[in-house]
């Protein structure tokens, strides 16, 4: 099957510009996606653990008012499941590989895959935000510190993009 | 019915029905991020080595649509922007935070929302980033249990919420409308940089991932859009907020209600006297202004008790600014003299008279001090600011 060309830019950048200014003037707050892993880690340690996750200085804010999932952001990274799924089908895009460049093995990819996960996820716990709620949204709605994060991001990733080069091109 | 934005904080929908927005949105985010090519790992690192911007251009034009949009829909009114969570400031670990997220972007291809995007279009690696997400989550947790440090670093800063125009001193949208043009040339640029970079990095011999797409039609339509949308944002809103000065919304307010609510120490009440003279109203706490001139530090959310020598028509008050809801106080200082100050003999021989003369003087004896509970009048109201300070634990992302 064919796919289809992926779609310029910028009008992809408006099409997501208004999803997130629908999520301003809809749920009063932008869009996000690290408050799912932080949401769901946290009700599974409720789970297994309530009185530790209740005590825990990052979980227990999420678990004091009843079920941590039922939460705007987490149906809203679900809906992000969803669309996702339905672009890449419709585009023809849905195939099982692993993405990188032909100057490094599976292996090696994998374990800086995985590597770079737990950079992120400590990292967007103690920036209270990802690339999606603090760079994208805190930066639409001109929140000082979120621009200041924003920039930060793209100052790391250039500081060490020369180190793992190989991954990529 | 007033349908001003935003809906939920508002308590349109419900619950539920929130939720189901969630879903809706997500699904648009999730769509347009596929088709944007951030399901690719490689095409995102690609940001990092110059080659294909695209990262830059699909994030800046959608902050600078969603930006442009709140803030020119808030400058015309329709957007009650205190009831937007906008993200709060803690400069030190949002600095970190976003450094080491950046670093993590690189060596993993991908941020946590691409990294869903990815998921769901088969990738291996995106599967692989995300579980070290999980991960890196709940070592966060442990450590800022275990590591004073850590919980030192993660609760720096005041939480307040600083936005850029309030701290450049500038609108909202004439800055929105800045950001959008500045967007704008470095979009020129980033496309300059990518033609140059590909060739070099090609000449090197290096694996490029070739799906940059250069369509220069639609590159110029999406560009003179974000013109048109700066220059909307930029002379639109505050033309409307000129032409049409929105008059003061002032609701009136009888004297005994305005007692009980003095006497109740009701939250965030103001109340100003607007006269030039007289000192005679026997209103703990009362503040002064005048009609020309208001307060600095009127706040949204307050409620502001206008007081004047007689009516006051809310037409006097064009330069006061929108946010705290005002009140006019009906028939002014003279019907609040007459009717809280001043006792009331009842007939005897009507009850009803009789109880409602029994409530007056009560509310009569405590403002004129002569109730025992009253001797310490209280302290003037305390004035709750809605916005600058707000402090909201929120999972963020």
């Amino acid at each position: 099957m064919n796919t289809r060309s992926y779609w310029n830019p910028y009008l992809a950048g408006v099409l997501l510009g208004l999803a997130l200014l629908a999520a301003f003037v809809v749920a009063g707050q932008g869009l996000g996606a690290s408050a799912f892993p932080k949401r769901v880690i946290a009700g599974a340690c409720d789970v297994f653990s309530p009185e530790w996750t209740a005590g825990s200085a990052a979980f227990g804010k999420y678990v004091g008012s009843g079920n941590p999932l039922a939460n705007w952001l987490v149906v809203e990274v679900i809906g992000v499941l969803i669309g996702g799924f339905l672009g890449a089908v419709s585009a023809g895009r849905l195939k099982g590989e692993v993405v990188r460049s032909s100057n490094v093995t599976q292996g090696r990819r994998l374990f800086f895959a995985l590597l770079g996960g737990v950079i992120m996820g400590f990292a967007a716990s103690l920036g209270r935000g990802c690339t999606s709620g603090q760079a994208l949204s805190g930066g639409a709605s001109l929140a000082g510190g979120s621009w200041a994060f924003m920039m930060m991001v793209f100052a790391g990733g250039y500081a060490v993009a020369w180190f793992v080069r190989k991954q990529w091109i | 019915m007033d349908l001003t934005f935003p809906w939920l904080p508002r308590g349109f929908f419900g619950e539920q029905g929130g939720l189901l927005t969630a879903l809706l949105i997500g699904a648009v985010f999730g769509f347009a991020l596929e088709r944007a090519g951030f399901g690719n790992g490689r095409k995102l690192a690609a940001q990092f080595y110059l080659y294909d911007m695209t990262v830059f251009k699909v994030m800046f034009t959608a902050i600078v649509t969603a930006m442009v949009g709140l803030y020119a829909l808030s400058g015309v009114g329709l957007v009650q922007l205190d009831l937007v969570w906008i993200n709060p400031t803690y400069l030190a670990p949002q600095l970190l935070g976003g450094f080491l997220l950046g670093v993590g972007f690189i060596v993993s291809g991908l941020c946590p929302g691409t990294a869903f995007v990815s998921l769901v279009s088969g990738k291996l690696d995106a599967l692989v980033v995300l579980v070290g997400v999980f991960l890196g989550v709940l070592l966060f947790a442990f450590g800022l249990d275990g590591l004073p440090a850590l919980e030192a670093l993660y609760t720096s800063g005041s939480g307040e919420v600083l936005t850029l125009p309030g701290l450049l001193g500038i609108s909202g949208s004439w800055l929105a409308a800045g950001v959008a043009l500045m967007a704008l040339g470095a979009f020129i640029g980033a496309e300059k940089v990518e033609e140059r970079m590909a060739a070099r990095l090609k000449k090197n011999g290096a694996d490029l991932d070739g799906s940059r797409v250069t369509d220069s039609r639609g590159k110029y339509w999406a560009m003179g859009s974000l013109l048109a949308l700066s220059l909307l944002a930029a002379t639109a809103a505050p033309m409307l907020e000129q032409e049409n000065p929105r008059q003061l919304v002032a609701s009136g307010v009888r004297p005994l209600p305005l007692a009980e609510r003095i006497i109740a120490h009701e939250p965030a009440l103001r109340i100003l006297d607007l006269r030039e003279a007289g000192t005679d109203l026997r209103i703990p706490g009362l503040g002064k202004a005048s009609p020309t001139s208001p307060p600095a530090d009127l706040l949204p959310g307050q409620h502001v008790v206008l007081i004047a020598e007689g009516d006051l028509d809310a037409k006097d008050l064009a330069g006061w600014p929108q946010g705290p809801e005002y009140e006019v106080l009906e028939g002014g200082a003279q019907a609040w003299k007459e009717q809280v100050l001043t006792p009331l003999e009842a007939e005897v021989y009507n009850q009803e008279a009789l109880d409602r003369a029994k409530v007056q003087n009560e509310i009569c004896a405590w403002f004129n001090g002569t109730e025992s509970k009253a001797v310490s009048a209280p302290p003037p109201p305390v004035i709750q600011p809605a916005v600058g300070s707000r402090k909201k634990p929120k999972g963020g992302c």
